[in-house]
């Protein structure tokens, strides 16, 4: 357990030092961070909802489909 | 804006909706390259860099929200669906980049200013104009009915606009505030950026008006999918009647 906590600890990104924080640096890093991970997320998001949309509008043109032939079917 | 709804239709050729994705492709690496070899600046040194992606993220903010007003005055004058479809869309993306904003702006305060949040004019009248949209957003999911919902994104799309004016001159009326004016301001030049830092926040500028575009046609285009699974559905419900 104690070497999986050394191990662990050697993965963890060392705090930032003293000249980046003056400089700004890692302010500049956490901002750009979000803007990258936001836009990811909401074209991910808009992605997702436009694959879901397809998936319903086909099921739904393949219903109606059905619904046609069958329509026929009876009248004939 | 009725042609932009008209380009969001899926093309596999060279569609507009695939020429923004390809331009914003290629033009956020460039930006970037020009945000690396931007010269610090004196005071605020390397920090100055998050204002080339926060100030167009603010104006595409102001641009939505520009979007959403048009698109709630055409609805009330023609009661058309497809201006219903440009709302949600400036809406949502006005939230989207008002956050992004709000968030880079509260960073860059930290280092500036001490604190991720003080009580200036600009902030403060920036977190009235989101409480007022995601208000219109929690109202617009509270209806049912899609006409009432229309009628009422469109009412607040037209009321909810005059905090927009209110946000961006309340650094100019409120002088007194700690937020800096880019545009116009005491400087003497119009704007307060010199040389090459005025030439990545215009290359930024490109960049992000780039992939709003982008998201603008695939955000109607989503509404668009969405208007016609509702009226497949109505009309399959009709078969079924029948």
């Amino acid at each position: 357990m104690a070497n999986l906590a050394a191990i662990l600890a050697q993965t963890v990104t060392p705090p930032p030092s003293q000249e980046q924080v003056s400089s700004g640096l890692i302010y500049v890093i956490a901002a750009y961070a979000v803007i990258w991970l936001f836009i990811a997320g909401y074209l991910y998001t808009i992605q997702r909802r436009q694959a879901q949309l397809k998936r319903d509008i086909d099921l739904l043109r393949e219903e109606e489909e059905r619904q046609k032939q069958a329509f026929y079917r009876s009248g004939q | 804006m009725a042609t932009a709804i008209k380009y969001t239709r899926p093309t596999k050729g060279l569609g507009l909706s695939n020429v923004l994705f390809w331009a914003t492709v290629f033009s956020w690496p460039i930006s970037l390259i020009f945000v690396l070899m931007a010269g610090d600046d004196v005071n605020l040194k390397y920090s100055q860099r998050i204002f080339y992606y926060h100030l167009p993220a603010n104006i595409m903010c102001f641009l939505s929200f520009m979007i959403y007003f048009i698109g709630g005055i055409a609805y009330w004058r023609t009661r058309n669906r497809k201006w219903d479809i440009v709302m949600v869309a400036g809406l949502e993306l006005g939230v989207f980049w008002a956050v992004i904003g709000i968030i880079t702006g509260a960073i860059w305060a930290r280092y500036a200013w001490g604190a991720f949040w003080t009580w200036d004019p600009r902030l403060t009248t920036v977190s009235i104009m989101m409480v007022v949209y995601i208000s219109g957003v929690m109202l617009r999911s509270s209806v049912e009915d899609p006409t009432r919902k229309a009628a009422l994104t469109a009412a607040f799309g037209i009321i909810g606009f005059v905090n927009v004016p209110l946000v961006y001159f309340s650094t100019r009326w409120f002088p007194k505030g700690e937020h800096p004016i880019i545009f116009g301001g005491d400087s003497g030049t119009p704007v307060g950026l010199e040389g090459f830092m005025f030439l990545t926040l215009g290359v930024c500028f490109v960049a992000v008006g780039l992939l709003f575009g982008w998201m603008l046609l695939a955000r109607i285009r989503l509404g668009q999918m969405h208007e016609e699974l509702q009226s497949r559905r109505m009309a399959l419900e009709g078969m079924e009647n029948e």
